[in-house]
């Protein structure tokens, strides 16, 4: 009895307790240059590896501070929630118009705290129709492992050993790269990417004159 | 020669009605105090003018440099979605070191209503302003109330090329006729962003009305009196013109009607987020109703400051 036991044991952690594996990229443009807030997930393909945890772990939010967004970029799983806190002195219009998520939060008061869930994958532009110039992006992923580029270009992905589908995204690459990848317990696997990227085209904030409306 | 009062009182109205609306729209977690949402702004702009006394016999036309300051609050309040509420308040003081009686200042509230047709920035915006202000120039005749009204319509057709077309009228009430003006102007502007830090815009625009034009002595006398033909003896005996010695001893100002051709064109370069340097130029080519032409040019440079 107590074998089986152990067996029904070993059988239920069996897939959680495959060993980690770290996936390194180093993401630079064309020019050399290290490339931040690009986007590396991986996708896992093996069966044992297919049930994704839900997500878990710390609130994710993006603020409006200063009329601008938080952060450019932030990557949730998918069915994760989002809160948009104002922490500004001035309204904002919080929108989306994107087919992976479109949502607007108008008349949104300093002060005001609100959470989307966004449950389907694909990419997210967040604007502000008051203030053109705010602009963020949310990509949303099908699974929990993923990483975003730091200044220096280095994203850092820790995922159980196995074969992934691995995709590279960026706000100004025209396509995301795919490949698929295998991690093994053994070692880690390190990767550089060289990204072209289009020109940025963010509507320019600047120095107003005495308007304070639409821009 | 009064002020309009019942405009003054519809844009309190407005505003009122803009606020009870805006306090509807409260029904989440926070507010958005008044004085906390306001921003504010100053510019300084150093100018060259010529013909600044719009006179139309060249030799006698007087140039001069100009300084601007400008203070100014404005706020704005989205009072439902795509509309919004723009308020703000304005001074404008403007010297002139050669002929210091024409030095002014000018003061008042503004609002605009503006509706943003979609999402986006490059959804179409109309902004409907009005203004009324008070002018206190040192040259006591051309004291008086203003009052500003318009429409615009903008449509961003590039993240960094942004077009407008726009209607204003302005009618200032002085204490005397001759500074009386009554103003219709139709223009179109756009703007460039050519980097992160430069901007090009310019501007083109016709303005019918009223304006006020100034003579030397001995030219006025020659017009009155026939020299320069009946057609222009018979419009200057009739207009409103008097004696102000704003551009020396004797300088006549008059007031006629006119078509004015405008253009400006400005470099702006960003010093930061918040500070800027312009680089301007504009023109007023003014033909009055008796064919006299004032041409006036002037180049600025400028710097604003958003606090």
């Amino acid at each position: 009895m107590k074998t089986f036991r152990l067996l029904m044991l070993l059988a239920c952690v069996g897939p959680t307790a495959a060993r980690a594996a770290e996936f390194i990229a180093a993401v630079k443009d064309n020019k050399g240059a290290a490339v931040a807030d690009a986007v590396v997930s991986l996708v896992p393909l093996d069966a044992a590896t297919n049930s994704l945890l839900p997500p878990v772990g710390p609130r994710t939010e993006i603020a409006q501070e200063n009329q601008e967004y938080s952060a450019y970029v932030t990557v949730v799983q998918a069915g994760s929630k989002i809160y948009f806190p104002n922490r500004d002195t001035v309204q904002h219009h919080v929108y989306s118009l994107s087919k992976a998520k479109k949502f607007e939060l108008p008349l949104y008061n300093p002060g005001s705290v609100e959470s989307i869930v966004f449950d389907v994958p694909g990419v997210v532009t967040l604007g502000c129709n008051i203030h053109d110039w705010m602009l963020a992006y949310v990509l949303v992923v099908p699974t929990p492992y993923y990483a975003k580029s730091d200044g220096a270009g280095a994203a850092s992905v820790t995922a159980p050993a196995g074969r992934y589908r691995l995709e590279v995204w960026h706000p100004r690459l025209a396509t995301t790269a795919v490949e698929e990848i295998t991690l093994s317990d053994a070692a880690g696997l390190h990767r550089d990417f060289t990204l072209t990227l289009k020109p940025d085209r963010r509507i320019r904030r600047g120095p107003e004159g005495k308007n304070s409306g639409y821009r | 020669m009064k002020p309009v009062r019942s405009l003054a009182m519809l844009a309190l109205g407005l505003t009122g009605a803009g606020l009870s609306f805006g306090q509807a729209g409260l029904d989440r977690a926070g507010t958005a105090p008044w004085i906390g949402n306001l921003s504010y702004t100053a510019s300084a702009t150093a100018s060259w003018v010529e013909n600044i006394s719009r006179t139309s016999f060249a030799p006698t036309r007087k140039n001069s440099d100009t300084y601007a300051l400008t203070l100014g609050a404005s706020g704005h309040r989205e009072l439902a979605p795509s509309w919004l509420l723009e308020f703000g308040a304005d001074a404008d003081y403007l010297a002139v070191p050669a002929f210091s009686r024409t030095e002014h200042l000018v003061a008042g509230p503004r609002m605009a209503l503006q509706h943003k047709f979609g999402l986006g920035p490059l959804a179409p915006v109309l902004q409907f302003n009005a203004a009324y202000t008070y002018k206190d120039a040192r040259f006591a005749a051309d004291r008086g109330w203003t009052a500003e009204g318009g429409a615009r319509l903008a449509k961003r057709l590039l993240p960094d090329l942004k077009v407008a077309a726009s209607i204003q009228w302005l009618d200032h009430y002085a204490e005397t006729s001759t500074f009386d003006i009554q103003q219709r102007t139709v223009s179109v502007e756009a703007s460039w962003d050519i980097s992160e830090r430069w901007r090009l815009s310019g501007s083109a625009g016709r303005l019918l009305g009223t304006i006020v034009a100034n003579a030397a002595p001995t030219v006025w006398w020659n017009a009155v009196s026939g020299a320069f033909g009946p057609a222009v003896m018979g419009y200057y005996t009739y207009i409103p013109a008097s004696t102000t010695n704003l551009y020396g001893p004797g300088w006549v100002s008059y007031n006629v009607e006119a078509n004015v051709d405008l253009w400006s064109v400005s470099l702006d370069y960003a010093l930061g987020d918040h500070t800027s340097l312009s680089l301007s130029a504009s023109s007023a080519f003014v033909i009055n109703r008796v064919g006299v032409r004032y041409p006036t040019d002037s180049w600025g440079l400028g710097l604003q400051h958003r606090f």
